[in-house]
């Protein structure tokens, strides 16, 4: 294992230099490495238009599941003891991890992580297990993924689950149609009115998706109208660190072996329909960098306070301890500042795009 | 970060390591001492057997596991037994570093087998750390099944009055037909009006849902394949086929996490208890593993982002700046495509904040503290570049 570590190129292409310190791959990725950034010319915005298709809307099914969503926070928790069996309608705190044939299932590696336990044919026997199970319990589950599974290469194969429940607890909503209930959840006085507060928020949030949807067809358009050569080693790198932030946590907090580390990563870098979506939003950056050289678009602070301002009211933080901390972070600061321009270049993009949604 | 020699011992297989160790792990020594259980007794029953006569130590450490199983109790408010078997799983040799060393072997020693065929072989070949394993079951041994799980989520759903919940929205929604209009409509307006393109506040609402976060995965990842339509022939033909527009992901479980009570700019709650029915919601039977663990189902990046802040965010440890700092950066996942700052680089290239973030910054922490002044000059030397403020005025900064 020395020699692989030592040497001058790794599957986590750790420069010779850096050898000293001997650092997990997941470490590793967190932290990255160096990018060179290809040579990119700024599009022509000109005549950029889309039509964005008529949404689907949604169902009284989602409804009443959003109704639930947004009831959950009045719902009454209970920890199950260690010795109390877990029952359908709880929810259990889990490690997981899956296996197929011996190779560790992409994107399968949670920590620390609540599932609520209801039935799901799509992973026939997994909940099945849990359930009955004590907190504290570690499981090996297998099962064999139907044909109907969402991953075509996993169809009909059996897969090994690795489960320690860390631990569970009791959930239990209110009656829905009582007064108390109703007047806490504060959306009317009836049923009837609370339902239609949450269509009335619903309706809202799909227009804001809908909106979103015409964003990603203007930068889609913008990516396509753009000449750039994306090296591989960019992507790999987007991937890498992206998985050192989640599933490398994971797995380095689970204590896999190095080797165990690499295959996770692999099993990302080598997902084509991520490394499709990367190189997407890597286009759109590059673009938008190259626009903004082009059109001397500038930053102001304004925009960045509107910013600080929002995300501050959303978690409750008061201005000055935002600004006090942050003024003792200069890589936060950096982080900040590259979000607000990209977010400002997209806002003048959208102003010359000329949208149209359909069935409107 | 520990030394490479820390490391390694740490990281060394279960197979290795001694079988008894100094701290009580209660999931190891279950079978001896739990109370009888209905469901996968008989077999417990036959492993206690089994292992009491395999390995005679194991007994002793009987006592042991009662007095951690008593603290636990005693802790399990605090979630103190979280640390605990975090800890002992963490070592590598708990629990989970057990069950590893059966996970990956699947076709070799164990082949596709169950647990429990596991452990008795591990028993048979004298196997010391299969036996430590303690309880290894699995999804036959449980009693549950789908109908079982059904039957209770049925009482639920009668007990909580969602019959009412379920005619109104009928009622509210009817065939859905009306309500693309008025979603078309509304967002058309927006647009025209020049409204703020992305609203904050009901996006922070509605990421709470997993069946937005569903749909917003499916929203942006057909820019991808609708790109790759454009691109020049074999490249999109080859992985056009292998985008499935229809793959549904949760930010939720990006990651993981407890989101309850957090707040965020774009935050996930878990998913409340569905009803009796996994009815088949439209988009194909990816969309099933909404707001569910989907192994396998590659995560959208927008979704990646939004767990990787909800860790930040919920992070006790993390500091102020870097919880702001991911939630605006998840935004920008979401609402603009962005990258991983620092990996594109939008704005010219810099490494340290440049004087519109540092401005922004004091004018931010000057709030409440100064009469309602935006822009009151802060004496900062390294920060300040360019002219002076202006009242209430946009400062564009000359030097970029």
């Amino acid at each position: 294992m020395d020699s692989k570590k030592n040497g001058s190129t790794t599957p986590s292409g750790r420069k010779p230099l850096e050898v000293p310190l001997y650092v997990p791959p997941a470490k590793q990725a967190a932290r990255g490495q160096p990018v060179e950034l290809p040579p990119v010319q700024a599009p022509s915005l000109e005549g950029l238009a889309v039509k964005v298709p008529a949404p689907e809307g949604f169902t009284a099914d989602e409804v009443r599941e959003r109704f639930l969503e947004l009831a959950r926070p009045f719902a009454a928790e209970r920890p199950r003891l260690p010795t109390e069996p877990i029952a359908w309608g709880d929810e259990v705190l889990l490690n997981l991890a899956g296996y197929s044939n011996g190779k560790l299932i992409p994107f399968s590696v949670k920590t620390d992580v609540w599932l609520p336990m209801e039935p799901e044919p799509l992973l026939p026997g997994l909940y099945e297990a849990i359930v009955g199970q004590v907190p504290t319990e570690g499981l090996v589950v297998d099962l064999t993924l139907p044909d109907t599974y969402p991953v075509e290469s996993l169809r009909g194969t059996p897969a090994r689950f690795l489960v320690h429940i860390q631990a569970a607890r009791q959930v239990n909503y209110p009656n829905l149609e009582s007064p108390e209930f109703l007047q806490a959840f504060g959306r009317g006085k009836t049923i009837e009115e609370a339902t239609q507060s949450v269509v009335a928020q619903m309706t809202e949030e799909h227009t804001q998706l809908l909106l979103l949807q015409a964003r990603q067809q203007v930068l889609t358009e913008v990516a396509r109208r753009t000449q750039v050569e994306i090296p591989r080693e960019l992507v790999d790198e987007e991937i890498r660190r992206r998985w050192g932030a989640s599933e490398g946590a994971s797995v380095a907090e689970l204590n896999f072996s190095d080797e165990e580390q690499e295959e996770s990563l692999n099993s990302w870098l080598q997902d084509e329909g991520l490394r499709q979506e990367v190189e997407l939003r890597l286009r759109i950056a590059l673009a938008l960098g190259a626009i903004v050289k082009r059109d001397g678009l500038q930053l102001t602070p304004a925009h960045v306070e509107k910013l600080l301002r929002e995300e501050a009211e959303s978690q409750g933080l008061s201005p000055a301890e935002v600004a006090a901390s942050l003024k003792a972070e200069p890589q936060q600061q950096a982080l900040l500042e590259q979000a607000a321009w990209h977010l400002m270049a997209v806002d003048y993009v959208m102003k010359k795009a000329k949208i149209e949604f359909e069935g409107a | 970060m520990t030394s490479p020699i820390d490391n390694r011992s740490r990281l060394t297989r279960a197979n290795t390591a001694p079988v008894q160790r100094p701290e009580p792990k209660p999931q190891v020594q279950r079978t001896n001492t739990a109370p009888a259980k209905s469901s996968p007794a008989p077999v417990k029953d036959g492993m206690a057997s089994q292992a009491a006569s395999a390995k005679p130590s194991f007994a002793s450490s009987a006592g042991r596991f009662f007095s951690s199983l008593k603290d636990a109790a005693k802790n399990w408010h605090k979630g103190a037994v979280e640390t605990g078997t975090k800890a002992a799983v963490a070592s590598g040799v708990g629990t989970f570093g057990i069950l590893k060393s059966a996970g990956g072997a699947v076709g070799g020693a164990f082949g596709i087998v169950s647990g429990i065929k596991n452990t008795i072989a591990g028993i048979k070949s004298g196997d010391g750390h299969q036996i430590a394993g303690g309880v290894l079951s699995t999804a036959k041994s449980a009693v549950n099944t789908v109908k079982g799980g059904l039957a209770t989520a049925a009482a639920i759903e009668s007990h909580l009055g969602l019959k009412s919940v379920e005619k109104a929205a009928l009622a509210a929604v009817g065939d859905g037909s009306k309500l693309s209009k008025t979603i078309a409509k509304s967002a058309a307006e927006a647009v025209h009006l020049g409204k703020d393109f992305t609203k904050l506040d009901v996006l922070t609402h509605a990421a709470k849902s997993t069946g937005f976060l569903g749909k917003l995965g499916t929203t942006l990842k057909s820019g991808a394949s609708s790109l790759l339509g454009k691109l020049p022939g074999e490249a999109a033909a080859k992985l056009a086929g292998k985008l499935d527009a229809n793959i549904i992901k949760t930010g939720a479980l990006a990651l993981g996490g407890d989101a309850k009570g957090v707040a965020t700019a774009l935050k996930t709650a878990e998913a409340a208890t569905k009803g009796a029915e996994v009815a088949a919601k439209g988009a194909g039977t990816a969309a099933k593993l909404a707001g569910r663990f989907a192994p396998g189902v590659n995560v959208a990046i927008a979704a990646l982002d939004v767990g990787i802040a909800v860790k930040t965010i919920t992070d006790p440890k993390a500091s102020i700046a870097a919880k702001v700092t991911s939630g605006i950066t998840a935004l920008g996942s979401v609402a603009a495509a962005t990258n991983i700052p620092i990996v594109s680089q939008v704005g010219a290239a810099v490494s340290v904040a440049s004087t519109a973030v540092g401005m922004a910054i004091e004018n931010f922490g000057a709030i409440k503290n100064v009469a309602s002044k935006v822009g009151s000059a802060v004496a900062d030397g390294a920060k300040k570049v360019g002219s002076a403020i202006a009242d209430g005025a946009k400062k564009i900064f000359s030097g970029w």
